[in-house]
C-alpha cells in the first residue's frame, strides 16, 4: 500500500459516507484517480479489494 | 495433473452480432471479469465488426422483428421507426441505470485491461481497413491467434 492507495481508500469512504453510489464509472470520472490507475493499484478486482480495505460493503453493480 | 481448481481466470467472448443487446452482454461479461481480476479479451467477428466501427459504433439498433420478448407483433416491429423507438428506449433505461454508451464502455474497456480485437477473416469480407475502426483497438487477428491468446490453463470462451 503506498500514498497513493490511500488517497483513493480515503475518497471511496467519503463516498460511502455520502451515500453515493459507487462505479467503475463514477469512480473514473472523479479526478482522483483515472480507471487505468484504478485497476493498476488494486490489479485483483479494483472496486472489490479497494471497498475490502476501505470496510465499506462491496458495491452490488455489475458496471 | 493440472492444479487448477476450477477458477476462471481468463474470459476470452466472441462477438459476431451488433444488434444492441448483443453488444452489451459481451461488454458487461467483459468488463464484470476485469472486476473480479479476471482477464479478459473480446473477438468482434461478422457483424459484432460494427461495434468497434468509429462510424457505426454509435448507431447500433436493437432488434425489434424476429424478437418474441419483445412483446409486439412482428408486423408492427416491423414498421418504420420501430426499430429506432425500441433502441431510444433502451438507451433511457441504460442510462438511467449509469449504463455507459457504446463509445465510452469501449474505452472504459481499453482502460481496464480487456483486450480488443479484429477478426482477420471478417475485417477482409466487409473491406474494413484497420483505420477504420476505434483506436483502442488491440489488432486484427485470425482465429488462431485468438485461440493462441486463449491459452493457459483456467480459460473460457463464450460465443455470443
Amino acid at each position: 500500500m503506498t500514498p497513493r492507495h490511500w488517497e483513493v481508500i480515503d475518497y471511496l469512504q467519503k463516498e460511502w459516507k455520502s451515500e453515493t453510489p459507487l462505479s467503475i464509472r463514477r469512480i473514473g470520472k472523479s479526478g482522483v484517480v483515472d480507471i487505468k490507475e484504478f485497476y493498476a493499484l488494486f490489479p485483483e478486482g479494483p472496486l472489490k479489494i479497494s471497498s475490502k480495505i476501505a470496510g465499506i460493503p462491496k458495491p452490488a453493480s455489475c458496471i | 495433473m493440472s492444479d487448477n481448481n476450477g477458477q476462471i481466470k481468463k474470459m476470452m467472448i466472441i462477438l459476431s452480432k451488433a444488434s444492441l443487446e448483443n453488444v452489451y452482454a459481451a461488454f458487461v461479461l467483459a468488463n464484470g471479469a476485469r472486476m473480479e481480476g479476471i482477464q479478459a479479451e473480446i473477438f468482434f467477428t461478422f457483424f459484432g465488426l460494427e461495434a468497434i466501427h468509429k462510424d457505426k459504433l454509435e448507431h447500433l439498433h436493437t432488434a425489434t422483428v424476429g424478437n418474441p420478448a419483445m412483446h409486439i407483433p412482428t408486423l408492427i416491429g416491423g414498421l418504420p421507426g420501430m426499430e429506432a423507438f425500441a433502441t431510444s428506449m433502451m438507451k433511457k433505461e441504460m442510462e438511467k441505470l449509469d449504463i455507459p454508451g457504446v463509445k465510452e464502455f469501449l474505452e472504459i474497456m481499453n482502460a481496464s485491461g480487456v483486450k480488443l480485437w479484429a477478426c482477420r477473416l471478417a475485417m477482409d469480407m466487409f473491406h474494413y481497413k484497420k483505420e477504420d475502426m476505434i483506436d483502442e483497438l488491440d489488432g486484427v487477428l485470425t482465429v488462431g491467434d485468438f485461440y493462441k491468446q486463449g491459452s493457459g490453463e483456467g480459460t473460457h470462451m463464450l460465443f455470443i
